[in-house]
């Protein structure tokens, strides 16, 4: 759908009273202005889209309405929104206030309005969202979306709606309060007067009985009208056209249609009716239909001649014919060309699938019933559409096939395969795909490579879906074999298919820990850059980033940069993946001794974690939280943290890397406490794995400084010293190393003890990693090491400094997001209640039970530590979880 | 199935009635009469869009009883 813009013919016509045809209707422009919202309810060829772009040209309002009309069929609330925001956008407020979002795989509508209302705020002059053909939007959720936003937008930001039927928006709320404007199909109606200057305007004289007569029969309909001005323009008697109308009983519009249509030349009939098949028409595909050349002339010539030809983009290149129009000209193909209407679907379906509009392409071939070419359109740019997240419009396009036809199909089942699995139906996924498996076999050789490597990409969609870990590490295996198998790749369309592939590879790696992760994750992401898909790229990024903390701290923290930099310009900065950014981002910062500057992205990746993820990133989310704590010396909510890290770890199906860390972090932060027998108590608890991995080391080490036993630290670390015992990150060997310098200066081992300082200072300088010193103070060691032979005095004076100045920092002073996470559902209550909804009218828009939506207000109030609705919106917007209130109200 | 009649405003020409094919278009004075056999509700919302889609006036519906 690309939003309408207003040419500048339309300002040109518009520049005087019935200019070009178009009347001018003071009257109806007032109430368009009047109230915040306005809706224009009638039925087709009203005059309603005529009267909006009059109304914005003469007022001259132009950069400061935003225009979207609703495609035909459009059934996906994100591309609902998507053009609604870029609509936005090209407004003189909007430009400034509006944030750029890019599509992606399944952004959620609810969230996209969140941000605009946050965004909108401080709007401070007005700003009009024009809405045509608002009956065309399929989708209930974007309609309660939108009606979410009527009912929350600053003041401001004035609606006007058209739409054909009247829609369920919550209406009668705002007629009660005298906040809507209504025009209605007898407001439209022309009257006698302006029906006159319409004719007048389009150089047809007509008597006034003749005139009377054609007002009659037309009742002032203005479709009929302008019709009739078509056909009455250069008529060589049109008082006979009057009375032969105004005598017929046929319907108005169908005799008019014929009437213009024959007056017509060959050419233009020609054009007009092999066009019809078309949602929208440019010269090139007009003269490929229509056989012969200039048809971008004749189809701005019949702009001009306002003959229900509109142009849908500002270079004026691509047409399309009012509805009403286009569907009386379908019906005359049908009935006088039926034989050519299979070719004309053809033509148009390799001229898009050339022309790159994979989603017509395929629409043309399925009407065209050439079942085999629409199959090898859809699954060629199946990746594309995902990652620009039309997988509405796929299911849309699937559902388009006869059932037979997708079921013997490798490529259509696994690709419904994909929208069972999005659907939420598992069951249904995994018959489709066996149904793929058993088709596979007959994929002709050069499509063979591709289909596996797609068939492969949704198995593991499926086995990640299902959470069977064994089953996933054998989906990924098959994957990475066919996906570097040599005919896997072909250039152009496939590319993306491979980046996917990679990246999901890549990610199920990266949750069971294994040791390619990082690396498909870079070539997924690296690929993905040079193919222009960000999506990809930022998914790459930010898992990378996490994965990336092992071995370097600065290239995890070079990968978090640009992860959050991608998903700051697309509008990202809510998607899952960037939480994890955020979660490295503030780990590399705590482990750098930075905990204040690591607060605020711990805070945001707690506030992109949502109850129902993976049990494996809340648990990410929880360790950083502890290791912020802890670089804060606020030892009590590290424990706290580590603890929920720990209860989360028992509900995962695979081992998780980070596991043996937050154990070992646990029981450091028990020993700070003072509590040394529970920290005992669960060192002697761990599993063996556990036991023998370093982190396990650092912290008996840490429980035997506690008791004054520097013998025994020793001996805990002489098997981390000597890399016997792994540890997940170099910080671990760091702290090693300088709880050895304590613990042999302690023994009196100045020399050793220096040495093992050194060592520390080597392992730390290069990526900063100051948390441990701070963490384990010892001045006097230090001191005396920058006293004799060291590579590292600014690290020194550096560490000193902190430490001098360094005491634990008082809690966060500002509100912090709720520690458990909010759920979807939770979260759909809580963008409610700063409306004046009560609960049993959220639960209709939400179309759940009173007692469900009572449920999730006890549950919100509790995670967020209030005890009304009113502080609840108070604390959700102090946390950001809402968009702040507008200006007024 | 299920025997309907819907009325709408106006005689209905040869182009108009091709996009009612499973129906049956008989003039009723100034108005006409679309009558036929549908399988569901679907199929009477379908002929319904379409009389919106045309721009035609509804002007009543009827289920005929079976006979």
């Amino acid at each position: 759908m690309r939003p309408a813009v207003i040419s500048e013919l339309e300002v040109r016509r518009a520049a005087g009273p019935g200019a070009g045809g178009v009347v001018s209707r003071p009257e109806l422009r007032e109430r368009l202005g009047s109230g915040r919202v306005t809706v224009l309810s009638a039925s087709a060829g009203s005059g309603k889209t005529v009267l909006l772009r009059s109304w914005i040209a003469e007022t001259g309002l132009a950069d400061y309405a935003a225009w979207v009309t609703v495609s035909h069929g459009e059934r996906d609330p994100q591309q609902f929104w998507l053009a609604v925001l870029d609509a936005l956008r090209r407004t003189v407020p909007g430009s400034e206030l509006v944030g750029a979002l890019t599509a992606a795989p399944d952004l959620d509508g609810w969230a996209i309005v969140e941000r605009l209302l946050k965004d909108l705020a401080p709007l401070d002059e007005p700003l009009w969202l024009v809405i045509d053909d608002l009956h065309e939007l399929g989708s209930d959720q974007a309609l309660r979306q939108l009606e979410l936003l009527l009912m929350r937008a600053p003041d401001e930001l004035r609606f006007v709606l058209a739409t054909r039927r009247d829609v369920r928006l919550g209406l009668h709320r705002l007629r009660l309060e005298g906040e809507l404007a209504e025009i209605r199909a007898d407001d439209l109606r022309f009257s006698l007067a302006e029906a006159r200057q319409m004719l007048a305007a389009a150089g047809v004289e007509l008597a006034e009985p003749a005139l009377a007569l054609l007002y009659e029969r037309t009742e002032g309909w203005a479709a009929g009208l302008r019709l009739a001005a078509l056909s009455l323009a250069g008529h060589p008697d049109p008082e006979r056209f009057a009375a032969e109308f105004s005598g017929t009983e046929r319907t108005v519009s169908e005799y008019l249609l014929a009437e213009v249509l024959e007056r017509q030349s060959e050419q233009v009939r020609r054009l007009l009716l092999r066009t019809s098949v078309l949602e929208q028409v440019n010269g090139e595909l007009a003269d490929l239909l229509a056989g012969g050349s200039g048809g971008e002339r004749l189809l701005h010539d019949l702009e001009e001649a306002n003959a229900f030809v509109v142009p849908t983009d500002a270079e004026r290149s691509w047409f399309r014919y009012h509805r009403l129009f286009v569907d009386l000209l379908r019906l005359q193909l049908r009935r006088t060309a039926s034989g050519e209407v299979t070719e004309l679907h053809e033509r148009a379906a390799t001229w898009f699938a050339r022309h790159g509009f994979p989603v017509e392409a395929v629409r043309q071939a399925q009407a065209a019933r050439d079942w085999g070419l629409a199959a090898r359109l859809l699954a060629d740019h199946w990746p594309g559409l995902y990652l620009d997240g039309q997988a509405a419009t796929v299911h849309a396009l699937l559902a388009g096939f006869p059932a037979g036809v997708r079921a013997a199909d490798a490529e259509l089942a696994a690709l419904t395969a994909a929208d069972e699995l999005a659907r939420g139906s598992l069951a249904a996924a995994e018959r489709y795909l066996g149904l793929a498996e058993g088709a596979a076999a007959s994929v002709p050789g050069d499509r063979h490579g591709q289909a596996l490597v797609l068939l492969a990409v949704i198995r593991l969609l499926v086995a990640r879906q299902r959470g069977n870990p064994s089953a996933v590490a054998e989906e990924a295996r098959r994957l990475q074999a066919v996906a570097e198998a040599p005919d896997a790749t072909r250039p152009g369309l496939s590319q993306e298919l491979r980046a996917l592939a990679l990246v999901s590879l890549g990610i199920t790696e990266f949750w069971a820990a294994r040791p390619e992760g990082p690396q498909h994750l870079e070539q997924g992401g690296a690929l993905a850059r040079r193919i222009g898909r960000p999506y990809l790229e930022f998914s790459g990024l930010a898992y990378g980033a996490i994965g990336a903390m092992p071995e370097s701290l600065s290239r995890a923290a070079e990968r978090s940069g640009q992860a959050i930099e991608l998903a700051q310009s697309h509008g990202w900065t809510e998607e899952m993946p960037v939480g994890y950014a955020y979660a490295a981002r503030a780990a590399v910062l705590a482990l750098q001794g930075r905990p204040d500057e690591a607060e605020g992205w711990a805070q945001r990746a707690e506030r992109s974690i949502k109850a129902e993820a993976e049990p494996a990133a809340e648990l990410a989310v929880r360790y950083i939280r502890g290791l912020v704590e802890l670089s804060r010396g606020r030892f009590a909510d590290a424990l706290t943290a580590f603890q929920a890290a720990e209860r989360l770890a028992g509900r995962l199906a695979a081992p998780h890397l980070l596991v043996p860390s937050a154990w070992a972090h646990l029981v450091y932060s028990l020993v700070r406490l003072g509590d040394t027998e529970r920290a005992e108590q669960v060192l002697a608890g761990l599993s063996e794995h556990d036991r023998d991995r370093g982190e396990a080391g650092v912290a008996t080490a840490v429980l035997w400084l506690a008791r004054s036993d520097p013998r025994a630290v020793t001996i805990a670390l002489a098997p981390v010293l000597d890399g016997s015992a792994p540890v997940v990150r170099r910080s671990w060997l760091v702290e090693a190393f300088v709880l050895e310098a304590i613990a042999r200066d302690a023994l009196s081992d100045p020399g050793a003890a220096a040495r093992a300082l050194e060592r520390a200072l080597d392992l730390a300088a290069p990526d900063d990693i100051l948390a441990p010193f701070l963490l384990n103070p010892a001045p006097g060691l230090l001191e005396r090491q920058a006293r004799g032979r060291t590579a590292h005095a600014t690290l020194i004076t550096r560490i000193l400094d902190l430490l001098a100045g360094n005491s634990p920092t008082p809690p966060f002073a500002g509100p912090r997001p709720p520690v458990e996470p909010l759920s979807d559902s939770e979260i759909r209550v809580l963008r409610y209640l700063p409306t004046y909804l009560s609960a049993p009218e959220i639960a209709a828009e939400l179309s759940v039970s009173t007692s469900t939506v009572k449920t999730h207000l006890r549950n919100l109030y509790g995670k967020l530590g209030v005890h009304s609705r009113a502080e609840a919106v108070e604390r959700a917007r102090a946390v950001s979880l809402l968009a702040p209130s507008a200006q007024r109200r | 199935m299920r025997q309907y009649e819907i009325w709408v405003r106006g005689h209905l020409g040869e182009m108009m009635r091709s996009a009612f094919p499973t129906l049956r278009a008989q003039p009723r004075g100034d108005d006409t009469v679309l009558t036929g056999a549908l399988p569901d509700q679907a199929a009477l919302h379908g002929v319904l869009a379409e009389i919106e889609a045309l721009g035609l006036e509804l002007l009543e519906l009827r289920r005929v009883p079976p006979r």
